[in-house]
């Protein structure tokens, strides 16, 4: 829109309490980048950064935070536990990136299909999302996983089955929104393909819905990740994995609480930063649509 | 239920009204008086102004948008925007606030007697006794408020979802009153109600109005109703106020170009019009306000003068206001060309509908219903919601499959097999969401053209554009970019594009303003002769239909009840139903008589 | 959630051309009357909808059942060899096994039989150490219970008003705070918080005992405070953001707007909105309690608390399958159950709901 020229009364314009969110919401804008920005080169160049992180070290006793050349302590294999933490990074924050994609492309299938076909394919699809749902979903990844044996990858795979009917459910609810309008009834009208009306037309619209809700995603598998990690599945005792380390420091607790304190709080401090950072895109896209 | 009668005489006074937001200054000085058992009519379309105005006098504001000013209810001044507390003051037993829609206006989960009592029992606490009434007492009062606005007492026990509109505004008026207010504001309080509905229920106001002696002030963009309700009327235009004065003077002999304008879009029911008046352009966003007279661009009598300084509100001999440099008085009625309507001759049919029959679960949306489209004519359907009228739009698009009977198009029975996108296409209703909003206008029609495929000769999206009155650089705009007229123009060019002979236009024209209205209506008219296509126009909207239809079917509860040409039915209505839906138009209706 | 047929639209979209039917309308000066006679009793259609309902809960408990059954058949190695344990067993334990679980009979077969014993109570045994899991279950379900009655009940009792608050003061300093603060619990997993609320209070501050259940009630308190904390907060942040949400959206609706335009206090406004605001959030008592169980399950592991949660993953780790069995399926059992009772508190809450009933 043209807002050209001076207007009247430009005296009288934006309240000052819009200008101020916009600011105070920089800082967390702004940290959260940084505190994924840093994880991401924790996890991409870790190797690179502290090569021997994952050397096991059978002499070296649990030395407490504060020991000369281990800032953070070793844990009970002997290793820094700063060069672990860092080695750790990749383990814990690469496969929840398989599993939030991989849930958002089928639960985009499975949701827009839903949605537009409706009828028969709307009632299959989504009773089998609700009995995925009805199931928690750490209580069903526990179970299956135990119980058939899982490696790392095997659990990002049964993650992303678990994961997608919530993919599913927002994607569906999002193209439902937007199926009864008339745009889409014209191009019925002109008789695109279902696939062109759905991938075409649909998707730009329910993109934002998904641009955000991919972060949150993420969040959520990395936490699930890191919890089933924590409880054992998929990783073995003393692999460079966040969730990993905290259960192993459970038994030095005593002595190098470090051990554990420290993956606990990287795990903290990262899915938080990822949700801030899905909320203000989320409270931006909000903000663009009203204008 | 006494109010504190203030001395005044006056329900209340606003000087020097602004709003502004983000996006630029919304009202720009808007002053007025509201005598007490008087009613000010606020006048304007989209983009005026008017329904924040009302906002403004109750401090009601949505967040971003600031006011400035003075208002005084009874007794009482506000600088605005004024603090909550001296808000909470005024607001109830000062001035009261009705909105447009009943269906949101009360809380579901509550029950409508609640409801009411709240403003009750509120106001008693702030009348300095603290002492609450007893709730025998509140029942009562209740009751009678009910009784007031013509409900059973009954209603009191129920929830607003068992209640119809017509209901739902009732108590909400019911509510309003409780607290005993000196000033109603009514913001479009009819119109999402049925056409019989919206008269009982502005008669209600009216009679209410009297009977408490309160001032009120009605917001509509609805001259008609504005006309049979109000003592004075204020017409705003983009934000600022154009001419001010009594209703009959200001209405029916308007001085300043815009009032006129509107009073000429409005659509007579007695004869057909060759090209209806429209007015040029669009209303102004807030952004886009340049200085001078608002209306300087799109006004037949605009000098060089217009567009230098600001217009204001200068008094006429007869006393009204007017903020015109060039009018000194009332003008003269447009006196567009009527139509000499006759007897079609004979031509082949494009679209035949043989007793069409389709139903939803618990409804039978039509029972039975047959008529033809002629080779470049135009058959008007009218009935009110409910009737069937889209689902018969949606059959004969081919959105729908009716359950039994026959489409037949050119002596071919329409079957999602035989249909082909250049035969039928359809206009929506409701411009803000026909278009995909992520799309740019250009590849959305070349979309739409390249649907026909090499059926028909290719026409460019600019091409369309021109075919349909716009610039030929909004193929480079996105939907939001365009007003609600010009969308529903890109929605004719795209359902154009593919080259159908048969438009089918569910209420197209009735979600824009009657300026808007005219402009697309005149459209449809010069696509007609230029294209030779016919046109199936749906509207619940009877001087509508008239002016754009040669015949036209009358549809309840599934049925056409009848049919004829268009003035030959308006003019000696053999049924009943056509009957009671001229006469709730009648008085409403600027009827051109001479 | 399968709440999810039951969501409640708000807002019916009231169209242009007039949505009312006119049913109303009448000659100025007559009294209105009521509506028109409705097709059912509101009796009959509550017990139309509980019977619904409850054979849907019915229906996914049984398809649950039998993908926990056929565990024991999925999982890798020999049925057998799952069934004992790792010794490979003689030949006659294996015949007796065969002949107990009646393994020589077609699949369906086995699974009626199966069920047949676990609607009557006879849950098996644990391979580890031979008990009847029915005894195992009573001796771990008091903590757990313990554990997510004091949990819940602390982050309903402290998230609700926060989060009414929060909605109340949206954009304000202490808004942004709870919601600043709500964003870490709900993104520290329960692990993880224990852990830290363990190093805190049981190590630097010595506070708290660090595991294990306690005896006698005070002690028990004192062993479920720090367990029950975390869990409070991970769901607690849930529900905050939940409340703030949805009181959100009704504080910005039309009719508190109309009634603010009344008159009507703002104390009264935000219990209106309250009570509108407890729909949508019900919706999610699925999602809150799927948490719940996640995060009751990783408590227990943290603070080694001797209840469900902690034998579920021993039982898994040592392929104990009938413990997984019955777990599972009690589990199961125990959300539908919930997420029942949720779809039936609509008809008390939602007039909107019963009125659609009886159409």
């Amino acid at each position: 829109m043209a807002s050209t020229s001076a207007t009247l009364n430009s005296g009288r314009l934006a309240p000052l309490a819009i200008q101020g969110t916009v600011r105070r919401r920089s800082v967390t804008f702004v940290a959260s980048l940084v505190v994924i920005g840093l994880a991401l080169v924790a996890a991409c160049f870790g190797q690179l950064l502290f090569p021997n992180a994952t050397t096991v070290n059978p002499l070296q006793t649990v030395l407490p935070v504060g020991s000369t050349g281990h800032l953070l302590g070793t844990d009970q294999l002997g290793r820094d536990v700063v060069a672990i933490s860092v080695a750790g990074a990749a383990s814990t924050l690469l496969g929840p990136v398989v599993i939030a994609l991989g849930s958002m492309v089928i639960g985009t299938f499975l949701g827009l299909l839903a949605a537009f076909e409706g009828r028969w394919v709307d009632f299959a699809i989504s009773r089998l999302t609700d009995l995925l749902l009805s199931m928690p979903m750490i209580l069903l990844a526990l179970v299956v996983s135990g119980i058939f044996g899982a490696s790392y990858w095997w659990a990002v795979v049964l993650l992303i089955v678990l994961q997608c009917p919530y993919d599913t459910r927002i994607v569906r609810a999002g193209t439902i929104e937007q199926v009864t309008k008339p745009y889409v009834e014209a191009a019925r009208l002109l008789r695109l393909s279902r696939w062109r009306i759905m991938y075409r037309h649909l998707l730009i619209n329910i993109w934002p819905l998904e641009r955000t809700n991919l972060l949150l995603n993420y969040a959520n598998a990395m936490i699930a990740m890191s919890a089933l990690s924590f409880l054992g599945v998929g990783v073995q005792e003393g692999t460079a994995n966040w969730g990993r380390q905290l259960v192993d420091g459970e038994q030095i607790l005593f002595q190098n609480p470090a051990a554990s304190v420290a993956p606990a709080i990287l795990i903290v401090l990262v899915a938080c930063a990822v949700n801030l950072l899905g909320d203000s895109l989320n409270a931006a896209e909000r903000e663009a649509q009203v204008r | 239920m006494s109010l504190a009668v203030p001395t005044k005489s006056v329900a209340a006074r606003a000087v020097d009204l602004s709003i502004s937001s983000a996006a630029g200054p919304i009202v720009s000085g808007v002053s007025f008086e509201v005598p007490l058992g008087a009613t000010l009519g606020i006048v304007g379309e989209s983009g005026s102004g008017k329904s924040l105005t009302a906002r403004a006098l109750s401090g009601l504001l949505p967040s971003g948008v600031v006011a400035s000013g003075r208002v005084s209810i009874g007794e009482r001044a506000i600088e605005l925007p004024g603090t909550p507390t001296a808000w909470r003051e005024l607001r109830g037993h000062g001035v009261t606030l009705i909105l447009q829609d009943p269906f949101t206006s009360l809380s579901p989960s509550h029950r409508c007697g609640a409801q009411i009592a709240w403003g009750l029992r509120e106001r008693t606490a702030a009348g300095g006794r603290g002492r609450r009434l007893a709730r025998r007492d509140v029942r009562e009062a209740v009751a009678r408020l009910l009784e007031d606005v013509n409900l059973s007492e009954r209603v009191a026990s129920r929830y607003p979802g068992e209640l119809s509109g017509g209901m739902r505004q009732r108590v909400a008026v019911a509510a309003a009153l409780a607290a005993g207010p000196v000033l109603m504001v009514a913001d479009e309080p009819t119109t999402a109600l049925d056409a019989s509905n919206q008269r009982d229920v502005l008669e209600l106001l009216a009679r209410l109005q009297r009977e408490h002696g309160m001032g009120m002030v009605l917001i509509s963009h609805d001259l008609g109703m504005v006309r049979d309700v109000a003592d004075e009327v204020l017409v705003m235009y983009a934000g600022r106020a154009v001419e001010h004065g009594p209703t009959s003077a200001v209405l029916d002999k308007p001085a300043h170009p815009y009032t006129a304008a509107l009073r000429d879009s409005e659509l007579p029911l007695a004869e057909r019009l060759e090209r209806l008046i429209a007015i040029p352009g669009r209303v102004p966003a807030p952004g886009e306000r340049l200085a001078g007279c608002a209306f300087a661009p799109r006004c037949r009598f605009a000098l060089d003068s217009c567009s230098q300084a600001d217009v204001t509100l200068a008094p006429l001999p007869d006393g009204r206001l007017v903020a015109c440099l060039v009018s000194s008085g009332p003008l003269e009625a447009a006196r567009p060309r009527v139509v000499e309507e006759t007897t079609a001759p004979a031509t082949d049919v494009v679209l035949r509908v043989e007793n069409l029959v389709k139903s939803f679960p618990g409804v039978l949306a039509l029972a039975g219903v047959s008529l033809e489209v002629p080779a470049g004519g135009s058959v008007g359907i009218v009935g009110e919601s409910g009737s069937g009228k889209t689902t018969l739009a949606r059959c004969v698009a081919g959105l729908d499959v009716p359950d039994s009977g026959r489409l037949v198009f050119r002596e071919l029975e329409l079957t999602s097999r035989t249909r082909t996108v250049s035969q039928v296409q359809m206009v929506f209703q409701d411009p803000y969401s026909a278009l995909n909003p992520k799309i740019r206008v250009g590849p959305a029609l070349a979309e739409a053209a390249r649907a026909a495929g090499r059926r028909i000769e290719q026409r460019s999206p600019e091409e369309l554009l021109e075919l349909v009155g716009l610039p030929t650089d909004y193929a480079r705009k996105y939907p939001r970019e365009l007003s609600g007229g010009e969308r529903q123009r890109v929605a004719i060019a795209r359902s154009l594009a593919p080259g159908p002979e048969l438009l089918v236009c569910d209420e197209s024209v009735s979600a824009l303003d009657v300026s808007v209205q005219a402009q697309v209506l005149n459209l449809l008219t010069d696509l007609r002769s230029q294209l030779g296509l016919c046109l199936l126009f749906i509207s619940h909207d009877l001087a509508v239909v008239r002016q754009v239809s040669d015949s036209i079917h009358v549809i309840k509860a599934g049925r056409i009840v009848e049919s004829g040409r268009t003035h030959e039915v308006l003019a000696t209505p053999g049924h009943e139903y056509t009957r009671q839906l001229i006469s709730a138009l009648l008085p409403t209706v600027g009827v051109s008589v001479p | 959630m399968s709440a999810e047929a039951t969501t409640v639209a708000w807002a019916p979209a009231a169209a242009l051309s007039a949505s009312d039917s006119g049913k109303g309308a009448s000659g100025a000066g007559s009294v209105e009357e009521v509506g028109v006679p409705r097709k059912r009793s509101l009796a009959e259609a509550l017990a139309r909808i509980i019977l619904l309902r409850t054979a849907g809960s019915v229906v996914m408990l049984l398809v649950i059942s039998v993908l926990i059954f056929l565990l024991t058949y999925l999982s890798p190695g020999n049925i057998i060899t799952n069934l004992t344990g790792l010794h490979p067993p003689t030949p006659a334990v294996a015949a007796a096994l065969r002949r107990e679980y009646g393994l020589n009979q077609p699949l369906v077969v086995q699974y009626l039989h199966w069920l047949d014993r676990f609607v009557h109570g006879n849950w098996g045994r644990s391979m580890r150490d031979q008990t009847s899991v029915s005894q195992l279950f009573a001796g771990r379900v008091g903590v757990t219970l313990a554990l997510v009655g004091l949990g819940f009940a602390m982050a309903v009792l402290a998230s609700v008003p926060l989060g009414v608050i929060a909605a109340r003061r949206a954009g304000g300093m202490l808004d942004r705070t709870i919601s600043a603060v709500s964003v870490v619990g709900l993104s520290a997993p329960a692990f993880a918080t224990g852990l830290l609320l363990l190093y805190v209070f049981a190590y630097l501050v010595s506070a708290f005992p660090p595991a294990g259940a306690g005896q006698g009630l005070f002690d028990d308190l004192d062993h479920l405070a720090l367990p029950a904390a975390t869990l409070a907060i991970g769901v607690g942040a849930y529900i905050v953001r939940l409340t703030r949400t949805a009181m959100r959206r009704e504080l910005g609706s039309d009719y508190v707007v109309f009634a603010r335009a009344r008159g009507v206090s703002e104390r009264r406004l935000t219990f209106v909105a309250l009570r509108n605001a407890a729909i949508p959030v019900l919706t999610m008592a699925g999602l809150v309690l799927s948490y719940l169980v996640g995060a009751t399950i990783l408590v227990e592991s943290t603070f080694s608390l001797p209840g469900l949660g902690l034998l579920l993953q021993e039982s898994v780790e040592f392929k104990d399958f009938a413990v997984v069995q019955f777990l599972a399926l009690f589990i199961a059992a125990v959300i539908a159950a919930i997420m029942l009772l949720v779809d039936l508190s609509y008809l008390v809450l939602s007039p909107e709901w019963r009125q659609r009933l009886r159409r």
